[in-house]
């Protein structure tokens, strides 16, 4: 039976005040169903190898966000500030984890990688997860959520210049991981021969 | 000037990271699971079903008619309710096969 979605037309604002009229689950559950596709892929990309527990961290956030609800002033966009709240859960998650040692780009060139999809963006994503968890976030932030340094400190409490330089040592990274990818598969035959 | 001021260039690896997709569906059932928990933590009320309105309006008007009866005795008086009181005393106090007094 198709779910009945009475906010379907409403924009984030307005189911936000409707949630916090009531604490209607509908409003909830328009609000989930909006954005957690979006959210979902931060929070993977940010857990890097350990994506497979992203919805477990999102819905961790959904459960803070939601509870933070009244907090909430409209300054910055809904999906923006929700990102803010997931990122934290992400990061929580890989602390109480002590999970994604960073790796040198030595030991990454000297770890196995197993062949997988040959496109470009597989070996993007399979790179990213060979950041450091702080690395990574910048990343992703930064090149792919379009974040500026300014919030991308605020938000991981580090200084701007520390956010320029994580992306500038991580991009470094990524390109040479990436010229080590790319090699194996532009010459498949002469690995296998 | 800071090094980690200028970001060197490389239009492939900016081309290679705007073609990473955005969105990531979610497993099916995942809103119902979040709300779940939102239940639990006392995020999210649970909507009023219609069984539990039925429930809830029956109850009231047993209650509206509980009342009513209450005040329509109370205003009939006491005397009318003792031949009631008088006769259910007789029966209980009656030995079968012997005739009930009626009032």
């Amino acid at each position: 039976m198709p779910i009945h979605r009475p906010f379907a037309q409403a924009d984030d604002i307005e189911v936000i005040d409707a949630f916090r009229q009531g604490r209607s689950e509908a409003a909830a559950r328009e609000l989930i169903e909006r954005h957690s596709p979006r959210l979902l892929r931060t929070v993977a990309r940010v857990l890097g190898e350990h994506s497979g527990d992203a919805e477990d961290v999102l819905q961790e956030g959904w459960v803070r966000g939601l509870a933070a609800i009244p907090q909430y002033r409209g300054e910055a966009a809904f999906p923006t500030w929700m990102t803010r709240i997931a990122l934290r859960c992400a990061l929580d998650y890989l602390r109480r984890h002590n999970r994604a040692p960073l790796l040198s780009l030595d030991e990454a060139r000297t770890v196995a990688t197993p062949p997988i999809d040959r496109e470009l963006t597989t070996d993007i994503e399979h790179a990213l997860t060979r950041l450091s968890p702080h690395a990574r976030s910048v990343v992703v932030l930064h090149d792919i959520e379009g974040w500026t340094h300014a919030e991308i400190g605020e938000e991981l409490s580090i200084a701007v210049g520390t956010s320029k330089a994580h992306l500038f040592h991580a991009r470094r990274k990524l390109r040479a991981l990436l010229a080590h990818e790319r090699p194996r598969r532009a010459s498949p035959t002469e690995e296998t021969a | 000037m800071n090094p980690h001021d200028r970001e060197p260039d490389d239009p492939d690896l900016d081309a290679a990271l705007s073609q990473l997709s955005r969105t990531m569906a979610p497993s099916e059932g995942y809103a119902d699971r979040v709300l779940g928990e939102l239940r639990t933590h006392g995020v999210t009320r649970p909507a009023p079903r219609p069984a539990r309105m039925l429930i809830a309006a029956a109850w009231f008007l047993a209650g509206v008619g509980t009342g009513a009866a209450a005040l329509s005795m109370m205003r009939k008086g006491p005397t009318d309710v003792a031949p009631m009181v008088a006769a259910a005393a007789d029966i209980a106090t009656s030995t079968p096969g012997e005739p009930v007094q009626w009032y």
